[in-house]
């Protein structure tokens, strides 16, 4: 059991989102609406793979990726960024795309495509 | 018999004599016109020709066609075929630039001062008439008529100017809102895309637990899932149309755009039974262009004309693609100019043309289709977008857009112009693009 971690302030997506992952078995998910408690939430639940949300209040997904990458706990675990901010028509048939060492994800996801990208990253092949 | 044209003087030179012609019925007011004239030495010369009648006035004035034949007119108001304001009325017709004195008795001396007010530029007592005087109110006349002339032309500058400004005025405005609107689009895109990943995340779940809702249940969700899919698509294409748009601009081939786009739409082409006429000219310059871009125009363009194509029989379905290559023609300054600014007469272009047999568009939507969200489709099928990002997409480019309804058959012409990258010095532009190098509006040629 994989243990994913929801950074997205939207608590409907975020909701469906989990219920989604954990039905599937092979994941146990935790949600964070408020990003300001990310880090800490992240530390204590040793996430294998953070989704993170880039538009939010407060911190956003690039500061949350940044302090991410300074902390010795967590900067090993892969990130999927989950945003609306590129379309499918960007990301190509996958729905994902890399830029640099990120791998963004387009919203709205489907669960199939979503699974695959976190499996993907996981394994290193994003 | 006073003869109707005297010489004062031989002129030497044909350019320095001053042409009066002296409109008066009366023999005796004409000797007296002409004794004044003899006693002056006015520079220019002045050679007085007469006409006794509007009729022959007229002949007279007319006798260059569009030229003014006469520097001065000076015109009795009462003549056998006409009098008063119907007399300077007709002059004025036949020769509005040219300065007409009015020569007025007694009696229509208040008519004379009125029309002075109303367009004449001076006029004569007959009673009172001495060299001095005539001399004084011609140059008197011509000055005036100088001024006249030159503030009409001010004006008219004026107009012009001032009604570019309203043009220019206009194109701002729709460029402010076009700016605006693609900045809300931007930011409607973020916005209802959340919502509706969380919707698409639902539906998966209930795809998922098929067996629990039942058929009816199952046919509701893929309903649904195809108005999420619709609604992503309409909001890509907002998010395309806001996008400040990079180009990565590389020598490209117009005709490997084309086949690249009628490849990745060949299943839709297939599916729909329609016949693509390729008539590409094989000779025919580079472009400096971001070729994935215009790929994405070529595929629009292809399938706006394919989905107009939708009622007609398959032996009515057909889009001819077309690239040829032209010179851009001469071009006076035309509304539709702004956009080829950054194109320069004689420039080599690259023409591509999309013609389609969909009937055309009438011509109070042709105008519309370029506005973003505007569609001619039925709801759901287009977003309204495609065209208006096509043609953001060209204009990068510096290249020109345009739309056409054409005949036989009854259609759309789609027209992109793309400036060609480095000049087809000795090629021969194809004999079918000659309507390139009319003025102005590209015309239709062969269909």
């Amino acid at each position: 059991m994989k243990r994913v971690l929801i950074i997205d302030d939207d608590v409907a997506l975020t909701q469906v989102l989990k219920i989604n992952l954990d039905d599937t078995g092979n994941y146990e998910s935790r949600i964070v609406n408020v990003s300001s408690n990310a880090i800490a939430a992240a530390r204590e639940f040793k996430p294998d793979i953070i989704l993170l949300d880039v538009v939010m209040p407060g911190l956003d997904g690039g500061d949350i990726s940044a302090a991410l990458k300074q902390d010795p706990l967590l900067s090993k675990v892969p990130v999927l960024i989950i945003t609306a901010l590129v379309s499918n028509d960007e990301t190509g048939e996958n729905a994902v795309v890399s830029s640099g060492d990120q791998v963004m994800i387009a919203k709205p996801i489907r669960l199939d495509v979503l699974t695959k990208a976190i499996e993907d990253r996981m394994s290193g092949v994003l | 018999m006073i003869p109707s044209a005297i010489l004062t003087d031989t002129p030497t030179e044909p350019q320095k004599v001053l042409q009066i012609l002296c409109v008066e019925d009366n023999d005796g007011d004409f000797l007296l016109l002409r004794e004044a004239f003899k006693e002056s030495d006015l520079d220019p010369r002045p050679v007085l020709h007469r006409a006794t009648s509007l009729a022959e006035a007229v002949a007279k004035l007319l006798v260059d066609d569009g030229k003014a034949n006469f520097d001065i007119v000076l015109l009795d108001l009462n003549l056998p075929d006409s009098s008063g304001l119907e007399t300077f009325s007709r002059i004025r017709e036949v020769a509005p630039t040219t300065p007409v004195s009015i020569l007025s008795g007694n009696s229509d001396r208040r008519m004379a001062v009125s029309l002075v007010q109303s367009g004449a530029q001076d006029y004569l007592p007959k009673d009172s008439l001495s060299a001095d005087l005539v001399i004084r109110s011609i140059l008197f006349a011509m000055e005036r008529q100088r001024n006249r002339t030159e503030m009409e032309e001010m004006n008219n500058r004026l107009q012009k100017a001032s009604e570019e400004l309203k043009t220019a005025q206009m194109q701002l405005i729709q460029a402010e809102k076009l700016d605006s609107l693609g900045r809300l689009a931007a930011g409607v895109a973020h916005e209802v895309k959340n919502p509706l990943a969380t919707i698409q995340m639902g539906l998966d779940y209930f795809q998922r637990k098929g067996g629990l809702i039942g058929e009816t249940g199952l046919l509701i969700i893929s309903n649904m899932q195809e108005a999420v899919t619709r609604a992503e698509r309409i909001i890509n294409g907002m998010l395309d149309y806001s996008r400040d748009q990079n180009l990565l601009l590389k020598e490209s081939s117009i005709n490997a755009i084309i086949r690249n786009a009628l490849a990745l739409m060949q299943h839709e082409i297939t599916r729909t039974k329609v016949q693509v006429i390729e008539e590409l000219q094989e000779t025919i310059p580079s472009i400096r262009a971001d070729s994935g871009k215009l790929v994405q125009v070529v595929i629009n363009l292809v399938m706006n004309a394919i989905q107009s194509m939708s009622a007609n029989g398959p032996a009515d379905r057909s889009v001819t693609v077309r690239t040829f290559w032209d010179r851009l023609p001469n071009m006076e300054r035309d509304e539709g100019l702004r956009q080829w600014s950054q194109l320069r007469v004689r420039d080599p272009v690259v023409v591509v043309e999309i013609l389609d047999q969909g009937g055309g568009v009438s011509e109070d939507k042709l105008s519309r289709l370029f506005d973003p969200f505007y569609t001619t489709k039925p709801t759901g099928e287009g977003t309204g977008l495609g065209l208006s990002v096509a043609r953001n997409i060209v204009n990068l480019h510096h290249g020109h857009l345009e739309l056409k309804n054409v005949e036989n058959p009854r259609g759309l012409r789609v027209r992109m112009v793309l400036k060609a990258w480095g000049d087809p010095e000795g090629w021969l532009p194809s004999p079918e693009s000659r309507n390139l190098t009319q003025p102005v509006k590209l015309k239709p040629n062969r269909l």
